[in-house]
């Protein structure tokens, strides 16, 4: 088979895996050196595909060839799809060769499984470790871990890598089991426990060797079983603090060749994956509990965003008053960010608060309109039940019908 | 009062910056100057012979932290269009209120201070592009010509973004020699050094920079061939796609003649499932366990 060929085939297959970070990697340049490449801590995205997804690593599986029957993978064993495996060398010349066209900034490789776990993850370690070792290559690199490989075979690829990652796959292992019956979510966690492990050891002693800098994440699937957000964001939750993960990625299922009867072939849900990152994102970064946002059973409104949704439900703490405030407080209005609550903070050392600051700001006024007052503003909605103010707020210009 | 007309030079920030402490020191208010520089004309009430008063016997100085600095200077490499305010006056006016202890003026909130921001901003994010869009062509070694560049490229920047692209490709890239060209002048790096010149007159155009390009056949076809194949048309968005890779990059980017013919595909028919439909078509493997049952 062709390189063209072969790249096809397992760009195709790994394209699955919504993470695309390059990201939180240590700074090292290859200024005046052998080798190639550099990593700051940022991540670049270096094109873009019509489905808006940014292309920042060559995201590809080594192989194709897989011996599980994963119900959810294009890639299982049961599936009519060709197949196809990269050398260490293709996967090597193709790396270096997008990165010094300023194509992409590092290699996230994956893997069906073929033979044994083990060999598997060795021939995953050997790729990142030729590109670093012989070839100096400093560019990111992020490697998908076999759950069941050996914990030596971990330890080395968080020598090489930037990040490591394990899937959890999908939200519960009831739906693990039903649909995954050769993964089990105890080798899962349990290589998880490993990466974090080796990650508590390196933070703790400086000499230790150097593991996996940029952390680890996970992605689960949505939509191809019928776990509820409530569950998802109470899993993920426990996640986030069980592990020491960066992140957790939500794959909405998008329907495949072949589909077996017991996933659906319906449009990914791609909306509810978006309310689900931004849920996350203010469990991560604003201090929400998964409770806060969802308190029974259900999933996340589509209508309006998770922290919309939380503040309507909690009329009586607002509004509330921008010169008085708690910073905690003021990123928790909608329309307002957790930057603009530190300028906000920051500003009213100097002066007081007033209304057009916000715009200046560039938070969402419309959105803040009924939560806040300043010294000259005072919202007119404040008397509105949630109800009222809701579709109030909804008036903004009816969506298009979707054609067909 | 008199209207003092500064001339800048050099249209850096480090020359704006000797002025605006001179300037300072003798309580010269912002209304007071005319910064001519670049593109602006004579204006017909500034002399431009006005000498700076001495220094005042109350003179202003401000001490700036190095983020502050920072800030600003950053905020110098904006090139704003014609309707808006030249870019030496706005930072003289934000450190003349800074000076007179207006803290605010600095502070995304404020009048003055948003437009820094904004500025700051737009910089930022056009350094962000050149680092992420830029392409780099590899060019066959040509007999006798030792010191050609193995790797040039052309990119067309909003704003001054030149020495942020060097620092950020200079580590990148090792000691490969490159090239890379914009209207306002173009990076030269040996693999180990790097220096910026400048046009003699006007700008460097495409003419300029297409002669020396020596584009290598096959160039392409592999990384074409990736963006088709990592593109999940089920998944089809392609106004987040256009807000994040605004199209007027799209000219020099390779993967451009394939962008509407997915969209088109993907609308009439291959929505449904993710997977490349060159794929489709083809044959394809099941797999048979080992015959030894695994644990």
């Amino acid at each position: 088979m062709q390189l063209t060929d072969k790249l096809i085939v397992l760009a195709d297959a790994a394209k699955y895996d919504a993470s695309c970070a390059s990201s939180g990697a240590p700074k090292r340049s290859s200024k005046g050196q052998k080798g190639l490449g550099a990593t700051n801590g940022n991540g670049i995205c270096h094109s873009f595909t019509p489905d808006g997804r940014c292309v920042a690593l060559l995201k590809i599986l080594m192989t194709n060839f897989c011996l599980y029957d994963c119900q959810y993978c294009i890639n299982r064993r049961s599936s009519n799809v060709p197949r196809a495996r990269f050398s260490v060398d293709e996967i090597v010349r193709l790396t270096l060769d997008f990165y010094r066209r300023n194509l992409i900034s590092g290699l996230f490789l994956s893997s069906g499984i073929i033979r044994s776990n083990d060999y598997t993850m060795e021939a995953l370690v050997r790729v990142a470790r030729t590109l670093r070792v012989e070839h100096h290559f400093r560019g990111y690199i992020h490697l998908k871990t076999i759950p069941d490989a050996s914990p030596d075979l971990i330890r080395q690829a968080g020598l090489h890598a930037d990040r490591l990652s394990v899937n959890v796959e999908l939200p519960t292992s009831q739906s693990l089991n039903r649909l995954a019956p050769e993964k089990s979510d105890t080798t899962i966690r349990h290589a998880m426990s490993t990466i974090r492990d080796g990650l508590d050891e390196a933070t703790a002693e400086p000499k230790a060797p150097r593991f996996s800098p940029g952390g680890q994440s996970t992605q689960m699937i949505v939509g191809a079983d019928d776990t509820d957000d409530h569950t998802i964001l109470g899993n993920v939750q426990s996640l986030y603090s069980d592990y020491r993960l960066k992140r957790v990625y939500y794959s909405a299922f998008s329907p495949i060749p072949e589909s077996p009867s017991s996933v659906p072939l319906i449009a990914p849900p791609l909306l509810r994956e978006h309310r689900l990152y931004q849920a996350d994102f203010l469990i991560r970064g604003y201090g929400f509990h998964a409770d806060e946002l969802l308190t029974g059973p259900g999933n996340l409104s589509l209508d309006i965003d998770p922290k919309l949704a939380w503040a309507l439900n909690h009329r009586e703490l607002f509004p509330i008053d921008l010169d008085r405030a708690d910073m905690y407080m003021i990123a928790r209005v909608p329309g307002i960010g957790i930057t603009s609550a530190r300028r906000i903070e920051t500003l009213r050392r100097e002066r007081r608060i007033r209304y057009a600051d916000l715009t200046r700001l560039g938070c969402s006024m419309k959105k803040l309109a009924p939560f806040i007052t300043t010294q000259d503003y005072r919202p007119r909605q404040a008397g509105l039940e949630r109800q009222a103010l809701l579709a109030q707020m909804q008036t903004s210009a009816p969506a298009q019908m979707a054609l067909l | 009062m008199s209207m003092y007309t500064l001339h800048m030079t050099q249209a850096d920030f480090a020359c704006w910056r000797d002025h605006a402490r001179r300037l300072l020191s003798a309580r010269v208010s912002p209304g007071e100057v005319l910064w001519q520089s670049e593109a602006s004309a004579g204006d017909l009430f500034a002399s431009s012979e006005t000498d700076l008063p001495p220094p005042s016997e109350t003179p202003l100085a401000l001490k700036l932290s190095k983020q502050e600095l920072r800030r600003l200077e950053c905020a110098s490499h904006y090139w704003p269009s014609h309707h808006q305010e030249c870019r030496w006056a706005l930072l003289y006016r934000v450190v003349w209120r800074l000076a007179l202890g207006e803290g605010e003026a600095l502070l995304a909130g404020d009048r003055d201070g948003a437009v820094i921001e904004q500025r700051v901003k737009a910089v930022n994010h056009e350094v962000h592009h050149i680092h992420a869009f830029l392409r780099f062509h590899p060019q066959p070694a040509r007999a006798g010509e030792q010191h050609a560049p193995e790797f040039i490229a052309w990119f067309e920047p909003r704003h001054d973004v030149l020495e942020a692209a060097a620092r950020h490709f200079i580590d990148r890239m090792g000691q490969h020699s490159w090239l890379i060209m914009t209207p306002e002048g173009a990076i030269v790096c040996d693999g180990r050094q790097w220096h910026i010149e400048r046009p003699e007159s006007g700008a460097f155009t495409l003419q300029n920079y297409q002669p020396l390009t020596e584009m290598a056949e096959d160039a392409e076809d592999l990384w074409l061939a990736y963006y088709a194949s990592t593109f999940n048309p089920a998944r089809l968005n392609e106004k987040t796609m256009v807000r994040s890779m605004p199209s007027r990059f799209w000219r020099h980017m390779p993967e451009r003649v394939l962008i509407t013919g997915l969209i088109s595909h993907a609308r009439h028919g291959a929505q449904q499932l993710g997977q490349d439909s060159r794929l489709a078509t083809r044959r394809g493997r099941t797999i048979a366990l080992p015959a030894k049952p695994r644990h």
